[in-house]
């Protein structure tokens, strides 16, 4: 029984052929790999530049908070949105309500100014409906402008060193970040090209 | 004045110097190195102590072993290139003047305008630095597969770290099984690979089912890891919705169309021509440089009926 459990292994020459053929395999997935990473960075910024164009043609108001809460109706959520200036009103309440507001609030929905979802009160789920209209109260003409309202939220926690900030986003590029020699593979030709925006590429990609 | 500091670098910074040509490939690199990793262990582990075992009758272990090499390479891959839930700009964005507030069950969130993608971040949103992107129900950035892990992967951020569990157990336990089988019989090739493949195994193995534990407990008080318990007041999290609810929004809940493809969705229901109109708002992001113009009309969300989610 031993000596056949021995004659179980491989000879050496197979060894040698498997180990070669595994570093070629493992070559070969490793650049499938980096490939594929760099075809989804570069997928990126061109959807994030193809995405600029559709909302500077779009025939509709569309809003990532909308998207948002809509979404959070499908979960079950009771989630309404606020829009308006910074009244100090507000301001003073949450200071008083929240010792540190730099992320949430606690305040009272039956505090709030301008509350405008029909029912946030209300303890049962609300339907699955889209959002509705969400009306905005217009700044107040005599109040200063550059009144800064809130702090921005630190960064989320990372592992390591953060990589060099751009000036611009993957979400957002600017129109000017070919100027800056940003780092932007498809914007040289779709800012400055005559490039003509066809969304059916684009919306098939989705 | 926080928000003019934000706001400051990208009025006054002078011209940044030039990036790095490739600065993706380094993250990159260590994201496909380490499926280069899983593949060629996992070859070993065959080829060798799992092969010997086949060899002797003891087919349970290719068995069980392979169907997980296949469900944790998937999840591997997947996790690399899925879109993790990204979010851009509307076509109604106001500016960092504004103030957003988000009720979500009873509770009120201050919105935080993002300077990088020029809106307001929706709660749970962060800007990643790595990806440069603000990611919806962002987790965190995993630098083993350089992707984020947010809203929509991270069911498959879940599969992964649960599949790889699994896998090292069993691979674990087959090269131990194997080693105890063999010891009787002389050094060989055979059985310097279960050593080899052993020893990382088990490593990788604790802090993997710390992982998964944190994860778990994550996933039933609903949290994130980018957020800690202090943030929520009163510790109240207005995203908790029982255990069960939690898993079931986490794992099995439809994630419904994608940002991007529901609006192309929308501005083929509202209307088909594409011809482009005059701009709405300019391409940059005029907000960190002007004061906010006030506001031209009403956010109005899609009046027809939700796509199908899937």
């Amino acid at each position: 029984m031993d000596s056949q459990r021995e004659d179980l292994s491989l000879p050496g020459v197979w060894v040698s052929l498997y180990f070669g053929f595994l570093g070629l395999c493992s070559v070969v997935t490793g650049g499938c790999i980096l490939f594929l990473h760099w075809r989804k960075n570069l997928r990126r910024e061109e959807r994030a530049q193809q995405w600029v164009e559709v909302m500077k043609v779009a025939t509709f108001t569309y809003s990532p908070l909308l998207y948002w809460i809509n979404k959070r109706r499908h979960y079950g959520m009771n989630a309404a949105i606020n829009t308006g200036p910074p009244p100090a009103v507000t301001k003073s309440e949450t200071e008083v309500q929240n010792p540190d507001p730099r992320w949430e609030l606690d305040i009272p929905e039956g505090r709030s100014y301008a509350v405008q979802d029909g029912s946030p009160k209300a303890e049962a789920p609300v339907p699955l409906q889209p959002a509705r209209q969400l009306p905005l109260q217009q700044p107040q003409a005599s109040s200063p402008l550059p009144i800064p309202i809130f702090q921005e939220a630190p960064l989320p926690l990372s592992l390591c060193n953060l990589p060099p900030m751009l000036n611009h986003s993957v979400s957002y590029p600017l129109a000017t970040s070919s100027e800056r020699n940003v780092n932007f593979h498809s914007l040289p030709t779709l800012a400055h090209g005559d490039h003509r925006f066809n969304a059916k590429p684009f919306a098939s990609e989705l | 004045m926080p928000l003019l500091n934000d706001a400051m670098p990208l009025m006054k910074e002078p011209r940044p110097p030039p990036q790095l040509p490739l600065p993706w490939v380094l993250p990159s690199l260590f994201a496909a190195f380490n499926v280069v990793l899983l593949v060629v262990f996992s070859a070993l582990f065959f080829a060798f102590p799992c092969r010997w075992l086949a060899q002797n009758g003891e087919w349970v272990f290719p068995i069980v072993t392979g169907p997980l090499f296949v469900l944790t390479f998937f999840s591997l891959v997947s996790l690399n290139f899925s879109d993790p839930g990204i979010l851009h700009q509307g076509s109604a964005e106001q500016g960092p003047m504004m103030v957003h507030v988000v009720w979500v069950n009873h509770r009120a969130f201050r919105l935080q305008w993002c300077p990088k993608c020029c809106f307001h971040r929706p709660p749970r949103t962060y800007h990643c630095p790595w990806c440069n992107v603000c990611v919806e129900d962002f987790d965190h950035h995993c630098k083993w597969v350089n992707n984020c892990i947010g809203h929509r992967n991270f069911r498959f951020f879940m599969l992964l770290v649960l599949s790889l569990c699994l896998y090292l157990s069993a691979l674990l336990v087959t090269c131990l099984i194997f080693l105890v089988r063999t010891t009787h019989l002389p050094f060989s090739t055979d059985k310097v690979i279960a050593v080899t493949v052993a020893v990382p195994a088990a490593g990788f193995l604790v802090p993997l089912f710390l992982l998964l534990l944190i994860q778990a407990m994550s996933v039933s008080a609903a949290e994130r890891s980018c957020e800690g318990k202090r943030r929520y007041l009163h510790g109240y999290n207005p995203f908790d919705q029982g255990c069960a609810s939690n898993w079931y929004l986490t794992i099995c809940a439809p994630l419904g169309p994608k940002y991007m493809a529901e609006a192309v969705q929308l501005q083929r229901v509202v209307g088909s021509d594409w011809v482009p109109m005059p701009s709405l708002h300019s391409p940059t992001c005029p907000f960190a440089f002007e004061p906010p113009a006030p506001p031209s009309g009403s956010v109005q969300a899609r009046e027809g009926p939700p796509r199908e989610w899937r």
